[in-house]
């Protein structure tokens, strides 16, 4: 029971930090670091970056989302 | 290509959804839900990609690159959250059985009326525009398709009127079929599912067809974006015309947006089956954003190279159109249909339910139109509304859509909707974790956000549209320059939409935070605010999902019970009800339906019907109004309580003074029989010497002839016997007077020599008469007492008369003895007669006592002396005893307290 609990209380955490972590790199100053006219295997480093990021943080929120279940 | 073909395989679509929502039904009714699915409830949050996703997206990236994403990252950002967040709404909206925003709104703040009809409202008038651009964005797609101009044609040749019908009737089908207690729609969500993954194919696939059909990769577009410096410039945002305050405010916007708008709210929380379907949908949605919009920038980038001329917000349609793909182009028009459709479909009958609930029946009810019985059966009434509204809606999203709103993007209108919406936020998110949020703080903090964005974006809007007088655009209310919609307050920040969400929000949870700190909570509303932020220790598990109507918890019923029943008996009927239903209640925090009867038939037994259903509605959480008549109950509970208690003390205290009383009684008896068995004594004793001189004296009388010596012999007896009375008599006046000095207390000091010296003198010639030998020993110094040298007199006088009567008949001999023990003096009468039995010792100070024997005769006295010698020696703080053995005479020790020399 307890032990639940502190999972779930970890969990909790974990997700505020990354909802944290989501509005830093998505807004500025950090999205300015990649505002500018650049390449990166023929896309734009702009856009590189907001879909690499975007798609870190659905990974990072399905490896919370799914850890429990995983021990049980 | 035709209008009929386009028509037939619209509604051909339109007959599939039917199809499909019928299926997700039937497999309702048989409890096979399709929905009850972690992936069709994340997916059934596609609604939120409408028109403005499908074809708005890439209008707005042809003109600022990546100023379409903030409404998608938004949602990115905030879907982390939404494992607590949501997870806690659709907790308490389960548990307080809410049914839209607005419910939730009012509900939050004490079941508020007028916060209900506010958040209707603001919620209609948000949403009309953003219907309307779907039918916008619907009626553009068939003109692509054929080719012809439906704004020029009078409105009943108009599509989008027909299709606004016919996705009225769609919605009326599903949407207001029956009422469901619980507000939940199963096919409607199917079909909203199957939507979402229709457009998602559709848009990928056009998606596909323009990066690897028209160029060779992304590589291959960019390259050839790059040679064209105003498509360069999209690749930055500032160039692109975006600033980082634009940025930040349309993805705040769009946060709330992902959570707020009422059909977000609806297929989120109210068509939710299960709480922890939130943890799969905070991954999965994102992902569908993210997949939704990887081919936005490549089709709008290719539309500005390949159409430069055209509109941008129809290149999703017109790049397949320009290629002679007319199949992908039709199936590209349907998946708009199908984003726009379910957007409309769910947002119709979000507001239905709304209006009907919110607005409509609470003024209905105050008003008092309805019949009594028209009352007690609402659920068609209800229906009937529903459906009204529905139509109502769609009306006048396409009366705007005719009026205004052909005029603007697709984006900028939706943008509208979203900063309405956004007024929600501060009430509730405050309201989730703020228990001090009152009502008029969030009435107040939504009228004045919603009058600034009803100011600021849709009223120029419509004086563009020349509906209304302009000069409050172009100078400001009154002239005011401060009061100019687009720069209001002075600020500019080139963005309508950025500064109209800034000023509204600011204000509204200023105004929120400010009058809740300054206004008090009802009793109603302090309750649901607890219920609302701290959900989870109101809730069972899986409980939100029965439809239960009264809930309560066991140990609020077993309180009342024991409370109004008394332990035991409580206890009893509980006992009685665990057998007889099989249950143990203590594994049990959520009463039940028949617990709950149960206890309220048995307290309708004790404390009549109406008084029981006040208190059992006063704990059953379906009702929590009662708060407040429940304080009373227990205010008036616990005045009888106290009142009881103070009953038990006064009759403690009177069980005292009875008892107290009987003591009293008795020793009053007891002292009525002692006087009776005093005079009864006395006047025997009286009787005696009387007897004898009456005796004589009649002998004197009737013989004459007795002689002289006779005579004189008798009338010696007679003066005998009458002082004899005397005595006995002046003992008992002594008795009295005993009881009446001891209150007076004349004492004085004097010396005890004189007192046994007199004493004894007073006594020689009797002690002479009977030939006894007497002693008298005295100290040389003084001893002196305190008290009434008299009364001591007479003790002595008492005993030492006392040894000579008793004294050896022959050679009789006493012995008075006066010496200091100690603090005390000790006076010693003894004499050398018979001595007093043992067994006697203990009675011979107690009144009326005399020592009969039968060889002395008759006793000498009136057994009076001894007791008021020990009484006067008591007095004076003394003590009295005897010492003395059968045949060897009787010695009498009397103490008394010396007096201290310094006093």
């Amino acid at each position: 029971m307890n032990r639940t609990v502190l999972m779930s209380n970890d969990k909790q955490y974990k997700l505020v930090t990354l909802f944290l972590i989501s509005l830093l790199l998505f807004n500025f100053p950090f999205i300015g670091l990649f505002n500018k006219s650049a390449f990166l295997v023929g896309i734009p480093v702009l856009y590189l970056y907001v879909f690499f990021c975007w798609l870190i943080i659905i990974f990072l929120t399905f490896w919370v989302q799914k850890k429990p279940r995983m021990k049980r | 290509m035709k209008p009929g073909i386009v028509i037939f395989i619209s509604f051909t679509y339109v007959a599939l959804l039917f199809l499909i929502a019928y299926y997700a039904e039937k497999r309702a009714k048989s409890n096979k839900s399709l929905v009850n699915n972690s992936f069709i409830y994340a997916l059934s949050m596609g609604v939120y990609c409408t028109a403005w996703t499908y074809y708005g997206s890439v209008g707005r990236a042809a003109t600022t690159g990546l100023g379409f994403l903030p409404v998608y990252i938004g949602p990115a950002i905030i879907a982390p959250l939404w494992w607590l967040v949501m997870r806690k709404i659709i907790y308490i909206s389960k548990n307080q059985r809410i049914t839209s925003i607005a419910d939730f709104i009012s509900s939050r703040f004490g079941k508020s009326t007028w916060l209900g009809v506010i958040a209707t409202l603001v919620a209609v008038l948000g949403i009309i525009p953003y219907i309307s651009i779907q039918l916008k964005a619907i009626t553009t797609s068939f003109e692509l398709l054929t080719g012809r101009d439906d704004l020029s044609v009078p409105f009943y040749m108009d599509s989008a009127l027909y299709i606004a019908i016919a996705l009225a009737i769609f919605s009326i089908f599903f949407g207001t079929r029956n009422l469901d207690p619980n507000e939940r729609h199963e096919g409607l969500v199917a079909a909203v599912a199957f939507e979402s993954l229709f457009k998602l194919a559709a848009f990928v696939i056009v998606g596909i067809f323009v990066t690897f059909g028209l160029f060779s990769g992304f590589g291959d577009l960019f390259q050839k974006a790059q040679e064209h410096p105003e498509i360069t410039r999209l690749f930055t945002l500032e160039t692109s015309g975006i600033t980082s305050w634009d940025w930040f405010w349309l993805s705040l916007l769009s946060m709330s947006a992902i959570m707020l708008l009422p059909r977000q709210f609806h297929v989120g929380v109210v068509e939710n089956t299960n709480p922890d379907h939130v943890g799969t949908a905070s991954w999965l949605f994102p992902l569908y954003l993210v997949v939704i919009n990887i081919f936005v920038i490549p089709i709008a980038i290719a539309g500005l190279l390949y159409l430069p001329n055209m509109e941008s917000d129809h290149y999703v349609l017109s790049l397949p159109l320009y290629n002679h793909q007319n199949g992908l182009a039709l199936f590209a028009a349907l998946g708009g249909f199908s984003a726009a459709t379910s957007m409309v479909i769910i947002s119709v009958l979000a507001l239905s339910i709304m209006i009907g609930n919110n607005l409509v029946l609470p003024i209905l009810l105050r008003s008092n139109v309805l019949e009594d019985t028209v009352r007690y059966n609402m659920s068609g009434r209800l229906l009937g509304i529903r459906r009204v509204s529905i139509v109502v809606v769609l009306l006048l999203a396409y009366a705007y859509f005719r009026g205004v709103g052909n005029q603007y993007s697709l984006v900028s209108v939706g943008l509208i909707s979203f900063t309405a919406i956004a007024q929600f936020a501060p009430a509730v998110f405050g309201g989730l974790y703020w228990k001090r949020a009152t009502k008029k703080g969030a009435l107040a903090g939504l009228l004045v956000g919603f009058g600034i964005w009803a100011y600021t974006l849709p009223l120029p809007t419509l004086a563009e549209a020349g509906l209304i007088s302009d000069t409050f655009t172009k100078s400001g209310l009154f002239h005011l320059e401060l009061l100019k919609p687009d720069a209001l307050f002075g600020l500019n920040t080139g963005s309508p939409i950025t500064q109209a969400a800034f000023w509204s929000l600011l204000l509204n949870t200023m105004l929120f935070v400010v009058v809740s700190l300054n206004t008090s909570q009802s009793p109603l509303e302090a309750s649901q605010a607890d219920i609302f932020v701290n959900i989870y220790k109101y809730r069972t598990p899986g409980a939100e999902y029965e439809v239960v109507r009264r809930q309560a918890k066991v140990k609020d019923i077993i309180m009342l019970m024991n409370r109004f029943l008394g332990q035991q008996r409580a206890h009893l009927l509980l006992r009685y009800f665990e057998q007889s239903k099989h249950f143990d209640l203590s594994k049990q925090q959520i009463a039940n339906a028949d617990l709950i009867n149960y206890a309220e038939t048995h307290l309708a037994g004790s404390i009549g019907a109406a008084s029981a259903k006040l208190i059992i509605s006063s704990i059953a959480k379906d009702d929590p109004i009662s708060l407040e008549e429940m304080f009373k109950i227990l205010e008036q509970t616990k005045e009888m309580v106290e009142y009881s208690q103070a009953l038990e003390i006064k009759s403690d205290e009177l069980e005292k003074t009875t008892q107290q009383l009987q003591k009293a009684n008795e020793q009053l008896k007891e002292l009525d029989r002692l006087k009776a068995d005093f005079i009864t004594t006395v006047t025997h004793e009286l009787r005696t010497p009387i007897t004898s001189i009456k005796a004589f004296a009649a002998i004197l009388q009737q013989n004459e002839g007795i002689s002289e010596t006779q005579k004189k012999e008798f009338l010696q007896i007679v003066v005998h016997e009458s002082e004899r009375i005397t005595r006995l008599i002046n003992q008992v006046l002594d008795l009295e007077k005993l009881g009446a000095q001891a209150s007076k207390g004349i004492r004085y000091p004097f010396d005890l020599n004189e007192v046994c010296k007199n004493a004894f003198q007073g006594l020689k010639q009797l002690m002479e008469d009977r030939g006894v030998t007497a002693q008298l020993n005295l100290p040389d110094n003084i001893l002196q007492v305190e008290g009434n040298p008299d009364q001591i007199t007479q003790v002595i006088v008492n005993l030492l008369s006392n040894a000579i009567k008793f004294s050896d008949e022959k050679a009789g001999a006493v012995h008075l003895c006066l010496s200091k023990e100690g603090k005390n003096a000790q006076i010693e009468v003894s004499d050398n007669g018979k001595g007093i039995p043992e067994k006697d010792q203990q009675f011979i100070f107690e009144k009326f006592t005399q020592l009969s024997d039968k060889i002395m005769g008759k006793p000498k006295g009136s057994g009076l002396g001894l007791f008021i010698s020990k009484a006067i020696v008591e007095q004076h703080h003394g003590h009295i005893q005897v010492i003395s053995k059968a045949g060897e005479g009787a010695t009498f020790l009397v103490t008394l307290p010396l007096e201290s020399p310094q006093e």
